[in-house]
């Protein structure tokens, strides 16, 4: 019957030719293709190339970095992370470079973080513990830290983190290689890719996504992310706009203002930090429908100046936006219409296509996770993911897209990320009040 | 009868000794010992005061014990001055001090006569009469100029003026050897290193220890997420609150804007931090202290037990002081006796005796210290004093370092002279041999007579000692 149905499979492919596999996939092949496996693969070449070329400079910059030694603030916002910190402190006493003051706030954490945190104070461990007992939202945390550093650089860090010992030197790297560079973004991994196969999957898409695709953004200048669980800025840029505004997608945001001021933004592939991520597809949902929700609420309307030609018109801003917009939103939206022709038109070719498209992604992945595997500083822990590959295409394919359409129609047409819970009302009231 | 001259005598039907006393210049206490109540003028506070705590704070029980009353138009608010009197009165009413003097008589009755005790013993005994006679427990007293910040009076004029710590310890003693019990009042601090209960309570910066702080609330501005110290969002000319990330104007504390929390600058180190560490600073040390750290003592009101009225009446069992033995010398309670005879003896004979003490002092209040250790010295110095006294004069040990003397038939001038030859020589050779010249050696001298009370006698030549 299995024989059957595979004659019937290649004999029908056969048949129908080149042509009729590149109607049926165009979507994969002129979009997707090109822009997450060709230009991947062209970028890990030019990367690996444009490493070699700048070693030397690059020896330049950690060598000035050495010899001014400045003092970086690390700044820890977060609610109920009590838990988490002593083992973020203690990876941070490991790192290289020392030079660097640590400045806890929480933001009206309800479990024994005030008891741990003044703890390691008294310890020593920690310069600065500030307690709000009222939350304000992570973006008040987080500029209240940044308001009592006293730091050259502000490390911005989630306090479920940790990080390889040489990351907070090679975060503050880049900022001695070009002085018009004010934020690098951090490359943030996967801790607990074992524990099932939700964060495995994980694992492999921020190997994808985060490792590779900020590389290549970053390259192509269009690096727009910096993460706040491993991001570090210039203290001027961070002055002139006061610092985060209100989240959801806070840091994305904060990235667009950066740029939008003319500095440049860069990832750092080597500033390695470690987190956990959510271990149940029903947490994994609630924290991509506030991510994506940020795409309609920031990009699209809070920074849709970057389309305008003012006088911080910026090409490459404008690109940035652009190509987001057009690969998340955009094509998230044709990818139903897509869907939606297939099942008309082919219906009676379902069984033949759906085939077909798993071993055409599957092929997509392998190549994509190579190309990840390539740049990737852990490669025989990496390599054992390779098992979940087949899963990636419904993972990515189906489950992140409906859940990224569906976040995208909601803040489209509801506005409701004025209503979730991640920040508190009060503040959602008046941000909604003020459209921001 | 105490000299005419003190006071004014008020008329009473019981034909007391009651003096009231307006004019307090001049006064010597020891002249008033033979009053049976005095009234003194509060009108003349500071006065009234010093004499009232001269009263209490004479070692001799016929003055201690003295029944002595407030003159005062106004209430009396003065916790002090109300502790060791007996009353306050607007008018001069004899039959009511008539009546309170023959209550305290017939407690003073009660106590036992033949008392020989000595420094902490006597204090004590002192205490514990005086509560014992006005049925009253010792209370404390705000005192913003003591240590710590109370006082029991009779306590504090009896022996341990500005020795906080002494006063804490015979507390102690004093519920612990259940001659009172506790009933708590109030709990105050005490500086670990002086006992003073006066500090500075300072918030101080966890690092450098400053007080130079600067406390300051935190602003949050809920539009724009922006947070820092209400300082950033003031604006010259203007009590409004400004963002200074989005220029807006704070309208409405809890709606566009809320103070989570507060903050402390150290304007020394520039430490910034939220909880400050409390420290104290004695105001009489200087010690610093953590609050914690700081001595709680318990102030309470003390109240006599019946060990405490039963020691008040008959005394304490055992007195170092009786384990000294001196040849040739009597002990007090038979030198008493010795005395009560002699001037029974008088009554009859129409013949003149006198009785004198000798009383050793020095900076060093130790050397001559009734301890057993000391005795030796004590001892020695009697040896001598046997020697060169006449062969019919009566000795004993006195109290606090005293000897006395009993002279039959010998005139004041007589017993005066001999003393005064006994005294120098034995001054002369303490301060040669310990080589000390804070010693002193004194002599007092009272002549005896058939209408002599014998009471009066002793506490004449103890007091001589106190006065000194």
């Amino acid at each position: 019957m299995i024989d059957q149905f595979w004659d019937d499979f290649f004999r029908f492919w056969f048949t129908a030719g080149a042509g009729k596999i590149f109607s049926t996939f165009w979507y994969f092949f002129l979009l997707e293709v090109p822009r997450y496996i060709l230009v991947d693969i062209l970028v890990v070449i030019l990367s690996e190339f444009q490493e070699k070329m700048r070693w030397k400079k690059y020896q330049i910059a950690q060598n000035t970095l050495w010899s001014d030694m400045p003092l970086v603030s690390i700044i820890v916002p977060g609610k109920n992370e009590g838990q988490h910190i002593y083992k973020l402190v203690t990876s941070l006493k490991e790192q290289t470079y020392k030079n660097f003051e640590i400045i806890i706030v929480d933001d009206g954490s309800t479990d024994d973080t005030p008891i741990i945190c003044k703890n390691l104070k008294e310890l020593g461990l920690i310069d600065v513990y500030f307690r709000n007992d009222v939350r304000g939202g992570k973006a008040s945390a987080a500029n209240l830290a940044f308001r009592y550093t006293t730091g050259k650089f502000i490390v911005h860090l989630d306090a479920d983190t940790s990080f390889d010992v040489d990351s907070i030197e090679r975060i503050i790297i880049p900022f001695y290689l070009n002085p018009k560079i004010g934020a690098v973004g951090g490359n943030v991994r996967v801790r607990n890719a074992d524990d099932n196969i939700c964060t495995s999957v994980q694992s492999i898409e921020y190997m994808q996504t985060i490792s590779l695709g900020r590389k290549v953004a970053s390259l192509l200048g269009l690096y727009k992310i910096v993460s706040g669980a491993f991001g570090a800025f210039r203290r001027e840029p961070l002055e002139r706009i006061y610092g985060w505004d209100i989240g959801p997608g806070l840091d994305g945001d904060i990235t667009v203002k950066i740029r939008k001021m003319g500095y440049k933004v860069v990832f750092e592939s080597r500033a390695v930090c470690l987190t956990n991520v959510p271990t149940t597809f029903k947490a994994l949902r609630k924290q991509r429908t506030r991510w994506s929700k940020s795409l309609i609420r920031f990009r699209l309307r809070k920074h849709k100046d970057v389309f305008y030609p003012i006088w911080s018109f910026s090409f490459l801003n404008m690109f940035a936006s652009a190509e987001n917009i057009f690969f998340s939103l955009v094509l998230d939206l044709l990818w139903f219409v897509y869907l939606i022709t297939i099942l008309i038109s082919n219906a009676e070719f379902l069984i033949f296509i759906f085939p077909m498209k798993i071993i055409i992604y599957l092929f997509a992945s392998i190549i994509s996770f190579l190309a990840a595997l390539a740049v990737s500083e852990r490669k025989r822990d990496d390599m054992k993911l390779a098992l979940y590959l087949p899963l990636m295409m419904f993972y990515m394919g189906y489950y992140l897209r409906f859940i990224r359409t569906s976040a995208y129609l909601n803040e489209f047409f509801t506005r409701n990320s004025y209503k979730d819970s991640w920040n508190p009302a009060k503040s959602s009231r008046q941000a909604k009040l003020n459209k921001i | 009868m105490a000299p005419e001259t003190i006071g004014k005598k008020i008329d009473n039907d019981k034909n007391k000794d009651i003096r009231l006393i307006t004019q307090f210049a001049g006064i010597d206490i020891k002249e008033l010992m033979f009053c049976h109540a005095l009234i003194l003028d509060y009108s003349n506070k500071e006065s009234c005061l010093n004499l009232l705590s001269a009263i209490r704070a004479s070692s001799v029980e016929s003055l201690y014990l003295m029944p002595v009353f407030l003159l005062s138009m106004e209430t009396v608010k003065d916790e002090y001055a109300l502790q060791l009197a007996d009353g306050v009165t607007s008018a001069i009413q004899p039959e009511l001090i008539e009546k309170a003097v023959e209550i305290l008589e017939r407690k003073k009755e009660s106590l036992s006569k033949n008392q020989n005790v000595e420094g902490k013993k006597r204090n004590l005994l002192k205490l514990l009469r005086f509560s014992y006679t006005r049925n009253l427990g010792l209370a404390p007293v705000i005192d913003p100029h003591g240590r710590f910040g109370y006082q029991y009076p009779l306590m504090t004029v009896t022996n341990v003026k500005n020795n906080p710590i002494e006063e804490v310890e015979l507390i102690d003693t004093l519920i612990s050897e259940k001659y009172y019990t506790a009933r708590f009042h109030d709990r105050v601090h005490l500086c670990r290193t002086c006992g003073s209960g006066f500090h500075n309570y300072r918030e101080t910066c966890p690092k450098c220890s400053s007080s130079n702080l600067k406390a300051e609330n935190l602003v949050h501005h809920f539009v724009c997420a922006y947070v820092g110290p209400e300082a950033d969002f003031a604006k010259p000319d203007t009590d409004m609150l400004t963002c200074p990330k989005c220029d807006r104007t704070l309208r409405h504390i809890g709606v566009d804007y809320d103070k989570p929390s507060r903050v402390y600058s150290c304007r020394e180190c520039k430490n910034n931090f939220q909880d400050s560490v409390m420290k104290t600073l004695c105001f009489n040390c200087k010690a610093e202290d953590f609050v914690e750290n700081l001595k709680e003592q318990d102030i309470v009101y003390l109240e006599l037990t019946e060990k405490g009225e039963e020691s008040a009446r008959n005394g304490f069992t055992s007195e170092s002081r009786q384990e000294i033995t001196i040849n040739g010398f009597v002990s007090y309670s038979t030198f008493n006796i010795f005395l009560k005879y002699e001037i029974e003896r008088l009554k009859t004979a129409s013949l003149v005796s006198s009785a004198g003490s000798i009383v050793l002092t020095a900076n060093n209040n130790r050397i001559f210290s009734l301890e057993k250790t000391n005795s030796n010295l004590l001892s020695e110095v009697g040896e001598f004093i046997r020697n060169n006294a006449g062969g019919s004069d009566i000795l004993s040990l006195g109290r606090e370092n005293s000897i006395l003397i009993l002279c039959p038939d010998q005139s004041v001038e007589k017993t005066d002279t001999k003393l005064q030859r006994i005294a120098l020589t034995i001054e002369n050779l303490l301060r040669t041999n310990l080589k000390d010249d804070s010693i002193r050696v004194n002599y007092f001298v009272q002549p005896l007579n058939g209408t002599t009370n014998k009471e009066s006698v002793l506490d004449g030549l103890l007091m001589q000692r106190a006065a000194l």
